[in-house]
């Protein structure tokens, strides 16, 4: 018999949490899926552009909710703002390093292919609504 | 040869900048917003919390699409190749 009793905050917090890794870990599965289906179809090189360009859009957002959901219990809401100024600033930067690295040290690259997986990433997470509302 | 050197920096400061301005500026509403709600109703804030990472992330998606085009434009500038 299920349990009518209401979780407490930091049981649904938890919940919660669990919820945006697995989102996280769905993105890096679909850039896999996608980038062996670029590699059947197209090349080697584009698939492993697009899964760069993907993860160099994947990592920031994993430090961002390792940020704002990465700590034990609940917060006081000044703290969950500021975690996510925080997450965010480190984000934006974190995002130009990574892509600016993916430029500079992966030799040969499609760029055409990196900004397909960088936006397919950062397109993914209109999705999320769907995974992190229920 | 210059010349389209010199706009592109212009245009990937622009890009960059305008990127980080509206990032800044959705943040600081929604962070408000977000600290409004926590103090009408304390009880929702796990779950206030959940859905403003997913609106952060809805919110960054156009300015980080912004970040990528303008570091394309700064490591592999397709119109340097046009010129030349």
């Amino acid at each position: 018999m299920a349990s009518s009793k209401p979780l407490r905050a930091s049981e649904l917090l938890a919940m919660r949490k669990r919820a945006v890794f697995r989102f996280i870990g769905l993105q890096v599965a679909l850039a896999a899926g996608l980038s062996v289906g670029i590699l059947v179809a197209m090349s080697g090189l584009h698939a492993y552009s697009f899964f760069a360009g993907a993860l160099a859009s994947i990592l920031p957002n994993l430090y961002m909710a390792w940020r704002v959901f990465g700590h034990a219990g609940t917060q006081t809401a000044k703290d969950v703002v500021r975690s996510f100024y925080r997450g965010e600033s480190g984000k934006l930067v974190l995002t130009a390093i990574l892509v600016s690295a993916v430029f500079i040290f992966i030799k040969p690259l499609a760029s055409g292919a990196m900004l397909a997986g960088f936006g397919m990433a950062i397109m993914s997470h209109w999705l999320s609504p769907l995974l992190l509302n229920k | 040869m210059e010349t389209v050197v010199g706009l592109t920096v212009i245009s990937v400061a622009i890009l960059i900048g305008l990127a980080a301005l509206g990032t800044a500026i959705g943040f600081a509403i929604l962070g408000g917003k977000f600290l409004e709600a926590s103090a009408r109703q304390p009880e929702l804030a796990p779950m206030l919390q959940t859905k403003m990472f997913i609106v952060a992330g809805l919110l960054d998606a156009v300015s980080m699409i912004g970040v990528g085009i303008a570091l394309f434009f700064t490591f592999a500038n397709p119109f340097v190749a046009l010129v030349n």
